[in-house]
């Protein structure tokens, strides 16, 4: 595979291969930066144009779209907490604090340079991994899956601050709620209401634009002001200083991008997961936990990383398999096929060039949207100086519109409003929306892979296999691990820092 | 009598204008009538596909865009659009309720479609749609794990359980997998899974001992990589791909084939004015047949079957009634 690097590379370079990166660039950060709106949707609108254009220029296209993606989510996900896309949520935990401390733009030099860097390793790893990455995708089964996601809601329990007891109640009526619509399982379908609507369960998009999107708007009408509560370096200086502190939590990014591959590389779990997994990981990790979700830069550092390093990892059993990871993935496979190309262990042998092409996409598409974030930051950030009276309506409006684009239903604005006003009192009462969310997206898959594990072995499915035992060690010693540090620290006499 | 001249030339006027707007007016109102008058120009038509993006059926509709615009009179704008959800019935039900003035059609899956039918699950009457034609066939093929231990039909029948990998069963894939293995005498342990691609992992994970998905989902499992063994595929004839592999009419078991083979038709809502059906009609037959169309399905490794509406309702007829003798197995396994 190595020996097309040259060859791909300057199929890269070949004119009008550089303006087809620009316009996917461009156009999958403004469907990033739409809630809503995200990866399925731009992939599915390309996709008839690509027919019969040369492979290369429509890998470059659909590749440099995708890539775009999560760091235009985090754009309004940063300037008023709203995700673009569901891959985005935990970069508004501390980006919006940074935010509203008028930090936005040290916030968005973050995400960008976390976003770059993430995606290149990214990039490397699946360069890397290629050739071996067969073995890692078989070895993760549905007990695996199942205690990722139990590691997953593990994390509700740093992250949920204040009282535990309000952090159980969200986190059991995330739970719940994931536990509604058609369940492939077992076959039931619960409460419905005898809607066709419910059938699939709560809508994560529309879900996510009224826990945030509706909410924060509410929450500003009232308020008054402007989001930038107090202002800070505005200048391109402010920029940097996020740019540079990706270099000084250098630690953190990378353990972060590991995360992100090692979830995009096993089938079925998902985007959603991978940004929640490396957030709790920063903040346990942490020697202060108590500064995160209050305007901390590492807790945008470490979604970013994540969420676009997870792309180089999903490709792995995108290409090796024709698996696809995730909807993106499926729409992207899609084109693959209709270009005949067929995804799997030939291509490799057969096609390397493509598959090169398609990673040096993935790394300048990313360099080249981190570039325009930087830069752009300055104007962007301006949003966070105007009056609220003025900004609350366009978010309403801009979240329940997002809602209805994602698939058109009336049903998706009904739930995000519901949701918005939900997530309003839960926020004025001290419940964290944060749990709810995680719940909510990690229930569904923690369902499904606990049933298939105990239809195919019975409860000691979860403990026989190796790599299972491992994941519920890491998940208990992850739990505890806060207490033994506190016991230990308390012994030696130095609770101060805890 | 005396008649003012003023007055005659006025009514001379107003006869040749009373004239005019008579024909124009007769014009007009006789147009629809005239099928080859109807015309989308400058319209916009709704293409429904009740699933999410990506995958066979989005696929397909897709790639027929294009050659709808080109043979519809008018050549008017066609989108896709999914409305994935409810085992289907979101998408249909969008379809059916629609107003039916040819601007909105769905692609379906029959069989599978009739399992929300016949089991009551459904919001739509098949047999009342108003069927426009049929994209493709899908060939299935029964693949065995190479962990299972398991080579042929015998070893199946004899297995004290064979674990197969299904997704919903109101799925062409899922009923059919059920149905083949109570037909063949087969104990079979469906494990649910959220999407065909899951449960092919499985099966090359060595989880799961069986799956039965389309040739073109396998594909890649079982000619590119030999991770999978193709046992036998649901065809009257052998696949020129899989020279080897019996089909199950040599097995023994050609009644499969009516219930184990996938159809993506499209149809309008119920009660579409004759007219616009007939220019459908034959926009949608000339689409499917377009050589172009032809050839960017068979270079995606995809197949067509075009058939005309008589046809297709009578395909969807026949699944209707295939699906209803299963209806008891159905419902125990849906328990």
């Amino acid at each position: 595979m190595y020996e097309a690097a040259i060859p791909a590379l300057q199929a890269m370079l070949t004119w009008p291969a550089p303006l087809y990166l620009l316009l996917g660039t461009l156009l999958g950060m403004l469907f990033g930066i739409l809630p809503g709106l995200g990866g399925p949707q731009v992939l599915a609108l390309l996709l008839p144009i690509t027919y019969g254009m040369p492979v290369n220029l429509a890998i470059v296209l659909l590749v440099g779209a995708m890539s775009s993606i999560a760091f235009g989510g985090s754009i309004p996900a940063i300037l008023i907490n709203t995700p673009g896309t569901g891959q985005s949520a935990a970069t508004c935990f501390d980006g919006f604090p940074m935010a509203k401390q008028g930090k936005a733009g040290v916030a968005i030099g973050a995400a960008a340079t976390s976003s770059c860097l993430g995606a290149i390793f990214g990039a490397i790893i699946l360069t890397v991994l290629l050739p071996i990455g067969r073995r890692i995708v078989l070895l993760f089964s549905y007990p695996e899956f199942f205690m990722l996601a139990v590691m997953g809601l593990s994390v509700i329990a740093v992250v949920s601050k204040g009282s535990l007891w309000k952090g159980v109640v969200a986190a059991c009526l995330g739970l719940g709620l994931s536990t509604i619509g058609y369940d492939p399982v077992t076959g039931s379908v619960r409460y419905t209401f005898g809607t066709d609507y419910l059938w699939d369960g709560i809508r994560l998009v529309p879900a996510f634009i009224g826990l945030f999107c509706i909410s924060e708007a509410l929450d500003l009408f009232l308020r008054r002001g402007k989001i930038a509560e107090k202002s800070y370096n505005q200048k391109i200086g402010g920029v940097m200083q996020g740019v540079k502190a990706v270099f000084k939590n250098f630690g953190l990014f990378l353990r972060c991008s590991v995360i992100g591959c090692i979830v995009g590389i096993i089938p079925g779990v998902g985007g959603a997961v991978t940004n929640f997994l490396a957030y709790g990981h920063a903040v346990q990790s942490s020697k202060n936990p108590e500064s995160f979700g209050t305007g901390d830069v590492r807790g945008v550092i470490a979604p970013e990383a994540a969420n676009d390093s997870k792309d180089g990892g999903a490709l792995v059993p995108t290409l090796l398999f024709g698996i696809p990871g995730s909807l993106e993935m499926a729409v992207f496979l899609g084109a693959l096929i209709v270009m005949g190309l067929e995804p799997g262990p030939r291509m490799m042998m057969e096609n390397p060039q493509i598959i090169l092409v398609l990673i040096y996409t993935l790394v300048l598409g990313n360099i080249l949207v981190a570039v325009l974030g930087i830069f752009g930051a300055r104007v962007l950030v301006k949003i966070t100086y105007v009056p609220v009276t003025l900004l609350a309506p366009i978010i309403f409006m801009l979240g329940l519109m997002g809602a209805y684009l994602t698939n058109g239903m009336l049903g998706d604005v009904v739930l995000s409003l519901v949701f918005g006003v939900l997530a309003f009192a839960m926020k004025r009462f001290g419940f964290s929306r944060i749990a709810v969310v995680i719940a909510l997206v990690l229930g569904k898959l923690a369902q499904k892979t606990f049933h298939q594990t105990l239809m195919l072995w019975g409860i000691k499915g979860f403990f026989i296999r190796p790599l299972s035992l491992i994941l519920f060690i890491l998940t208990a010693g992850m739990l505890l691990l806060p207490y033994l540090r506190e016991a230990w620290l308390r012994r030696n006499g130095n609770t101060s820092q805890v | 009598m005396k008649t003012n001249p003023n007055c005659r030339k006025l009514t001379l006027g107003s006869k040749i204008v009373m004239g005019t707007l008579t024909l124009l007016m007769a014009a007009f109102f006789s147009a629809p009538v005239i099928a080859a008058d109807v015309n989308f120009k400058g319209q916009t038509i709704t293409f429904v596909v009740p699933v999410t993006p990506g995958g066979g059926f989005d696929t397909a509709s897709r790639m027929l865009v294009p050659y709808l615009e080109k043979h519809l009179p008018g050549h008017p704008n066609v989108i896709v659009k999914n409305v994935p959800g409810g085992e289907w019935n979101i998408g249909i039900g969008k379809m059916y309720r629609a107003k039916p003035d040819g601007k909105t059609i769905a692609i379906l899956n029959m069989p599978g479609n009739a399992v929300s039918q016949v089991i009551g699950t459904a919001k739509f009457d098949l047999r009342k749609i108003t069927w426009l034609g049929n994209i493709s066939q899908v060939t299935y093929v029964t693949a065995l794990s190479l962990k299972s231990g398991l080579h042929s039909l015998e070893d199946c029948q004899k297995a004290d359980e064979v674990v197969s990998g299904v997704v919903g069963l109101a799925s062409t894939a899922g009923l059919g997998t059920i149905i083949a293995g109570e037909r063949m005498g087969i104990k079979m342990k469906p494990i649910p899974h959220g999407g065909s691609s899951e449960a092919i992992l499985g099966a090359i994970r060595g989880d799961i001992d069986w799956v039965q998905y389309p040739f073109t989902s396998l594909k890649k499992s079982i000619i590119d990589s030999s991770d999978l063994m193709p046992v036998w595929v649901f065809a009257k004839e052998r696949l020129e791909q899989l020279p080897n592999v019996p089909t199950v009419a040599e097995l023994g078991y050609a009644d499969l084939l009516d219930i184990v083979s996938m159809y993506r038709p499209v149809g309008a809502p119920p009660g579409l004015p004759d007219a616009i059906a007939k220019v459908w009609y034959e926009a949608f037959w000339n689409a499917t047949n377009d050589p172009e169309f032809q050839k960017k399905m068979r270079d995606a490794d995809r197949n067509v079957y075009p058939m005309r509406p008589k046809e297709t309702a009578e395909l969807v007829d026949r699944g209707i009634i295939e699906v209803e003798k299963y209806k008891g197995l159905i419902l125990k396994y849906l328990k």
